[in-house]
């Protein structure tokens, strides 16, 4: 772990983030509507519909294909963005657009009048969406700044084989 | 389906979905829905508990299981007067018939271009039974396009036959 990691970040770093975080909310918003729309149809077209009663059996199966089909990849796209604006602090500012994505999105959900904190999978569906978006953010965030982590670790096999020489 | 309060066979490419509505001063109910995804016919069961049977038996002055039927046909008819003034309710026929072990009423009728489906008018079969049961109102309402009700009468027959309470 290298301290300029660990550095607090700096004015930029964040309004990327938070914009990273706008993209994560705004893809988490289009793709959740779409992949719920998807899932039903799929599960018409293979005569298994009636599955939705049992219903919080299938709460859980539908929040974890979401998780992977919607939140994972929501949080990856803001990740892909903060990571290819900013270099520098990556551990830190990484878990924000996720973070911001998954708050402005829950906000959101309150003022529509879906959040429900009496439902059975509240806790399910509160900590695998930012679970998910967190995630997702850092592996959007790494992806783009793969090849210099790769540099860094070359260059530290090279400094451990001068040394036994 | 199997729960606490009921168990029956529906087809898993029906759509289904169950609700618990009422509250502890208004009494408790359960209901269940059923409906195929390709068909306009509808399949719904409900179940009253001691409280929300009185309740709903004084609240529209009914003396008895076959008056809850003819109420319940009255407020299809109603329903179907909405859509179109002109519909005209046609009776067909009262009886009893044996579910879960129970003598339950029922009463069959249709409604005469009684649904309005993309600018056309359709007519509306239905069946609704019901029987009190220890103080316990059940009831069961079978309705739908003539046609798509006819095509599905069999599989409601299955569905009525495997109900256990």
């Amino acid at each position: 772990m290298s301290t300029s990691e660990l550095r607090l970040p700096d004015k930029w770093s964040l309004i990327h983030a938070a914009i990273g975080g706008g993209i994560c909310f705004i893809v988490m918003f289009i793709v959740s509507d779409l992949a719920q729309g998807v899932m039903e149809r799929i599960l018409i077209y293979f005569g298994v519909i009636g599955v939705i009663v049992f219903q919080e059996q299938f709460a859980l199966a539908r929040i974890i294909i979401l998780f992977g089909a919607v939140y994972l990849p929501s949080g990856f796209f803001g990740g892909l963005y903060t990571g290819y604006k900013v270099e520098e602090g990556l551990k830190t500012i990484l878990a924000a657009p996720g973070v911001i994505g998954f708050s402005i999105l829950t906000i959101l959900t309150y003022f529509l009048g879906q959040f429900d904190p009496s439902s059975p999978d509240f806790a399910y569906r509160l900590i695998l969406p930012l679970l998910g978006n967190i995630i997702g953010s850092y592996l959007g965030g790494y992806a783009m700044n793969w090849p210099s982590e790769e540099e860094e670790t070359e260059e530290v096999g090279k400094l451990t084989l001068d040394v036994k020489k | 389906m199997k729960n606490e309060y009921l168990e029956v066979e529906f087809p898993r490419y029906w759509f289904a979905f169950t609700w618990k509505p009422g509250n502890e001063t208004s009494g408790r109910g359960y209901s269940a829905f059923f409906a195929p995804t390709d068909r306009y016919v509808v399949m719904l069961l409900r179940i009253y508990d001691e409280v929300a049977t009185r309740r709903f038996i004084e609240a529209n002055n009914l003396t008895d299981a076959f008056s809850v039927a003819a109420y319940e046909a009255d407020r299809m008819y109603n329903w179907s007067l909405q859509s179109n003034a002109n519909a005209t309710f046609l009776y067909s026929e009262n009886g009893t018939v044996t579910v879960a072990s129970r003598e339950a009423i029922y009463t069959k009728f249709a409604i005469r271009d009684g649904f309005k489906q993309d600018e056309a008018f359709y007519n509306l079969t239905c069946i609704f039974m019901s029987w009190i049961d220890k103080q316990q109102l059940f009831e069961i309402a079978f309705w739908g396009k003539e046609d798509d009700w006819t095509q599905t009468h069999s599989v409601f027959e299955t569905m009525l036959g495997s109900i256990k309470i």
